[in-house]
């Protein structure tokens, strides 16, 4: 798997008829929440193609978190498989979950979920070093620190690099994570309610940089909850009592 | 590569970590100090005490000595085990000396042999060059030294020599602290211009009969020289000791070879012709053992002699043998215990600062909840997140310790000044009070400035004048003599002697780090703050990723 590379990246979009990169087979998960058990995936099957941009629309609590950090290997799930270049993540030995999560997918989180004590351009780096040891880091550091300052510039922060999180407004966090996301050139970008803390005006800005993200070939797996917002993408999809459907 | 970031980030952005460093420190700072300070202390008292009494000593059970010494001291001399033996004369006198008499331990020695045993030529504190500094006489333009200015010589004669010789009295040596003018300067310095050196003093003891009676003449007294003064660094020895020559006490005390007439014990009448004759006698022999034996060694081959000698002249109470480390004893394990009591106390101070840091990383780990589940997504393991708090552990205890490494140096090696500053006042005089109200008026001012330069507005410079002025007042009021009363008083009020050398037999605070100590505790501490962050660590490491993004 560690051989695998990021090509998808210059890919044209919508290459439908190619073989999928992700597919999600049969997936359950339950959570035991005062002693009721509460299913939230009954059988998921789904698959994403490369280049492919995929949204998940549900309500909420209806899983689509939880599907999404099932694909993205934060999760493990009762029954199913998450077959990611020919082999199910959950049955990954030795760290190779972790660097699944570290290279083949990025993640956006509703909330950023940025490091409060490093910088921007420190926080974009963050994926960058964990795939790094520290007698590594030196020969990587300049090629990193390069894509991390061109991904920087690419989501419009280029004269924030040095600022902190509490520094940024809540549009430019989101953009310095989908720089974060994006700097080990992921197979996969895994968006969780991208726009749901941003203004409307600030959403649309972000959409805009997904949606350019996924033209210059990024394959992307989006939850909302929002249809206009879904609605930029490929294909939606239903998530409704566990499973689901196409739109 | 990340671990590394994130600790140094954590180590500079979180007050917590600091907290726990600085808890490292002191704990580090206080540990090194209390080990430097009792093994120093200890130390000292080994070494003085062996200094003081050679490797072996015998020693008469009683005040009026023991006969025959010469013998004795001839076979102790002829083991192999023994390099050199002298014999002492103590007694208990008193010394006059410009009208203060005070009761002091008189001993008389051979300077030449004793000085083999007993560490006694380098505690003599004034040379020919201390008396030419104070006199002007520089030593290399004369042809030779004048003979009553060589201190040191005459010292190690007990003999007045030059113009001393006028006296007509014998030599004596006394501590530094018998002199009632003799004190130390803000560096804990005598000054040989306080020195009693070349004065007379007068010396009185009580000569015993060998049956321990006052002698028929009751207390015999003699003027001496004094030739030097000398500093053991013992306070007590200092402080209560004078050496003269031993043939010079021996007589004083009536210990020395008599011959009389001879009385028929039945009778009572003198017998013609025939003479008694009593040994003199001697308070103890001081042994030094040879080298390459053991204290033990030499102390067996001491008692065989002593036992030898006693079968032979059939005495039934014979001198005692004992070591230096037997002699010392009930001194030198009450230090060693006090040692290991304080060295307990402050494994469980440490013990301490294991839960202060284990407390303080539970805390972070808490706090950084969703950091960690952050870190998980983007791809940490468990090791890493688990060696990113351990790792946090070892920095939080390699920075802590090292600073608790230079506050305890600090401490230490200046603890002698600390006591000086603590004894005087916290060092409070007219002086920082002025100092102290200078710094108060020019912060007034540069407050007040930067105060109306930031807001713009004139009624801070008004209110700013006002203060200046009745700071000016109050300056005028205070005038310096009332500064300096007042300074006296605080001065009085507040003084703490941490170290009063008549309670702890040294004059100075053992000053001195050992290595090995320092760097055994250090690598404790640093051993304990990555414990204290294991259990946090773990806890962290074992962080449900999506549970700990969604924490808030």
């Amino acid at each position: 798997m560690d051989t695998q590379t990021t090509t998808s990246n210059h890919q044209p979009p919508t290459t439908n008829h190619s073989p999928p990169l992700l597919t999600v087979t049969d997936l359950h998960k339950h959570y035991r929440i005062g002693g009721q058990d509460l299913c939230v995936l009954e059988g998921v099957d789904m698959d994403v193609r490369p280049g492919e941009w995929v949204a998940v629309l549900g309500a909420s609590g209806s899983g689509k978190s939880t599907l999404l950090h099932l694909i993205g290997g934060l999760d493990r799930p009762d029954k199913g498989a998450v077959t990611f270049d020919g082999r199910d993540i959950f049955k990954l030995r030795g760290g190779a979950l972790d660097r699944y999560r570290n290279r083949h997918v990025g993640f956006v989180f509703q909330s950023y979920h940025l490091l409060p004590e490093l910088t921007a351009l420190e926080n974009v780096l963050t994926g960058a070093m964990i795939r790094s040891s520290i007698l590594g880091w030196p020969a990587r550091r300049g090629e990193a620190r390069r894509r991390a300052v061109a991904l920087l510039g690419r989501v419009g922060l280029g004269e924030r690099m040095k600022h902190r999180p509490s520094k940024l407004s809540g549009g430019e966090r989101q953009r310095v994570a989908i720089a974060r996301a994006l700097v080990n050139e992921p197979d996969v970008l895994l968006a969780d309610e991208p726009t749901g803390n941003l203004d409307t005006e600030t959403g649309k800005q972000i959409m805009e940089l997904i949606t350019e993200l996924h033209q210059q070939g990024q394959t992307i797996v989006m939850v909302t909850h929002d249809q206009d917002i879904a609605a930029t993408a490929d294909r939606r999809l239903w998530l409704r009592e566990g499973a689901l459907e196409e739109a | 590569m990340y671990k590394l970031t994130l600790i140094l980030k954590y180590l500079r952005r979180k007050l917590g970590p600091m907290f726990a460093a600085l808890a490292v420190m002191l704990c580090t700072a206080m540990v090194i100090i209390v080990i430097s300070v009792m093994g120093g202390f200890l130390d000292l008292l080994q070494t003085s005490a062996k200094q003081l009494t050679g490797d072996v000593s015998v020693q008469a059970r009683s005040l009026t000595g023991f006969a025959h010494y010469e013998d004795l001291a001839a076979a102790v001399s002829a083991l192999p085990e023994v390099s050199a033996v002298s014999p002492v004369v103590s007694t208990f006198g008193m010394i006059n000396l410009d009208g203060h008499t005070i009761g002091v331990n008189i001993m008389g020695i051979e300077p030449g042999s004793f000085s083999k045993i007993v560490r006694y030529e380098d505690t003599l504190m004034w040379s020919a060059d201390d008396m030419s500094e104070r006199y002007g006489f520089d030593p290399s333009e004369s042809k030779a030294t004048p003979p009553a200015f060589d201190l040191r010589g005459m010292a190690m004669t007990l003999e007045p020599d030059g113009f001393l010789k006028g006296y007509n009295a014998p030599g004596m040596v006394i501590g530094v602290e018998v002199n009632p003018y003799q004190y130390r300067d803000e560096q804990g310095r005598y000054g040989f211009s306080n020195s009693a050196a070349h004065q007379t003093a007068a010396l009185t003891v009580l000569p015993l009969t060998e049956r321990g009676a006052p002698a028929d003449l009751g207390p015999s007294y003699t003027n001496a020289v004094i030739l030097n003064e000398f500093k053991s660094g013992l306070y007590e020895i200092d402080r209560g000791q004078v050496f003269v020559r031993f043939d010079v006490l021996q007589k004083l005390l009536g210990m020395d070879r008599k011959e009389g007439p001879a009385f028929d014990p039945e009778t009572g009448e003198e017998i013609p012709g025939a003479m008694s004759v009593k040994p003199a006698r001697t308070s103890e022999i001081v042994v030094r053992g040879a080298e390459g034996y053991r204290l033990e060694q030499v102390h067996s081959a001491v008692q065989g002699a002593v036992a030898a000698f006693a079968e032979a002249r059939s005495i039934s109470i014979p001198p005692v043998v004992r070591t230096w480390e037997q002699r010392h004893a009930q001194f030198i394990n009450a230090v060693k215990n006090e040692k290991g009591m304080v060295t307990f106390l402050f494994i469980i101070i440490s013990v301490v600062a294991v839960v202060m840091v284990a407390t303080t990383f539970y805390m972070t780990v808490l706090e950084k909840t969703r950091d960690i589940g952050v870190l998980r997504a983007v791809g940490a393991s468990q090791a890493g997140v688990l060696s990113l708090f351990l790792g946090y552990g070892l920095a939080v205890g390699v920075v802590g310790s090292l600073l608790g490494l230079a506050l305890a140096l600090e401490i230490v090696w200046h603890l002698n000044e600390i006591q000086y500053w603590l004894a005087n006042g916290l060092g409070v005089s007219a002086h920082y009070a002025w100092c102290a109200g200078g710094g108060a008026l020019i912060g007034a001012v540069v407050g007040g400035v930067i105060g109306y330069f930031r807001r713009k507005t004139l009624s801070n410079a008004v209110s700013l004048a006002l203060l200046l002025m009745l700071v000016g007042l109050i300056g005028a009021w205070i005038s310096l003599d009332q500064v300096e009363d007042l300074a006296y008083k605080l001065n009085h009020a507040i003084s703490f002697k941490m170290w009063d050398p008549q309670t702890y037999f040294f004059d100075r605070i053992p000053d001195k780090v050992k290595f090995y100590d320092a760097l055994f505790i250090v690598l404790g501490a640093i051993v304990s703050s990555v414990v204290g962050a294991l259990i946090p660590a773990v806890l962290a490491a074992r962080l449900d990723p999506v549970e700990a993004l969604r924490y808030e």
